[in-house]
């Protein structure tokens, strides 16, 4: 007997990301995807936003990583609830750990939900986590070059953080070739040159941001 | 792409269908594979090859179709056929989105369904 199905193989997880944003919407959450390489800065940009942006709006964070519970303790410590998911060896996160963790998250008190990554410029693109923007961070040390050699990353991107630039004179980052690319491949794109470290930029990202909560 | 993880996702769906249509053994599964996918038809193959040992695809032949990529600028409107995945218009230069050939889809299944038991 032959059956005609034509239906994606991923169906089930589209799923459940379908279920996830209807829970999200229903609740008024601004969600954001935000991705990056192992070490690019993304729980320094979040501890750094989050320093900036508690008091005025109620932020939540689900973090992701193969092992510890080292960056949900960071975002905890910086006083916004965080629930920490283990993948053990999984490169990207989907919707059924998504789903998980927003059960653990007060979601009707939160304004923005923040779902950190895993460090990984290639598998987390190709996974939609229901989120209404991605962020992606990349960092002056890993090359301007990046852009072009992962461009699925950064073009469905709605802003890119550029992190460490006190850390341009030691490199030979070409800023002309970044913007290039970036603005090759999406026009649209915000950028942001920042450095967490010394709080350099990040007020204009939080002000960036903000807006996108008041339209949402 | 992650296609021993998709071929397991893949099994799950199989043996949903099949409890469905009451297919007790599979015998033939097509794929269509767009060619502007990320997913590799050859690590399919080997990976389909790896899981279905003991399952209800087990010696199943898996018939991998590509779908053309097709993409179109979102300036000017016009529209390419696409062997790779291309992302500035070839005409203009300003950005394209794919139209086709990103399908993962599960297309067929042939398999030998349960027979009616008559009552004695």
């Amino acid at each position: 007997m032959e059956i005609n199905i034509g239906q994606h193989i991923l169906n089930a997880h589209q799923e459940i990301t379908a279920k996830n944003k209807e829970v999200l919407l229903k609740h008024g959450v601004l969600t954001i995807n935000l991705m990056g390489s192992p070490g690019a800065g993304k729980t320094s940009v979040l501890e750094a936003l989050i320093s900036k942006m508690k008091s005025s709006v109620r932020m939540a964070v689900i973090e992701g990583d193969l092992y510890t519970s080292k960056d949900a303790e960071r975002i905890e410590a910086s006083g916004v609830p965080a629930v920490q998911i283990n993948t053990r060896g999984a490169c990207h996160l989907d919707g059924k750990m998504i789903e998980w963790a927003m059960q653990q998250l007060p979601l009707a008190d939160v304004d923005l939900l923040i779902i950190e990554n895993i460090g990984n410029l290639v598998c987390p693109a190709e996974f939609d986590l229901g989120e209404d923007l991605r962020i992606s961070v990349l960092s002056v040390t890993e090359g301007e070059d990046k852009i072009p050699k992962y461009p699925l990353m950064f073009k469905d991107s709605a802003a890119v953080i550029l992190n460490k630039v006190d850390l341009l004179p030691y490199t030979d980052f070409n800023m002309e070739d970044f913007y290039r690319d970036l603005r090759l491949l999406n026009p649209d794109v915000a950028i942001f040159e920042v450095s967490c470290r010394l709080d350099k930029g990040m007020d204009e990202f939080t002000v960036w941001l903000k807006s996108k909560i008041k339209t949402n | 792409m992650h296609e021993v993880g998709l071929m397991q996702s893949l099994l799950k769906m199989i043996e949903t269908y099949s409890r469905e249509y009451r297919l007790q053994k599979i015998s033939r599964v097509v794929l269509h594979v767009g060619k502007l996918s990320n997913a590799a038809p050859e690590a399919l193959q080997f990976a389909f090859e790896a899981i279905s040992p003991g399952t209800l695809v087990d010696g199943a032949e898996l018939v991998i179709e590509q779908p053309e990529g097709r993409t179109r600028c979102t300036a000017c409107g016009q529209e390419f056929a696409s062997k790779m995945a291309r992302w500035t218009c070839p005409e203009c230069g300003q950005p394209v989105v794919i139209i086709a050939g990103q399908e993962l889809h599960l297309q067929t299944l042939e398999g030998d369904q349960e027979e009616e038991t008559n009552g004695d």
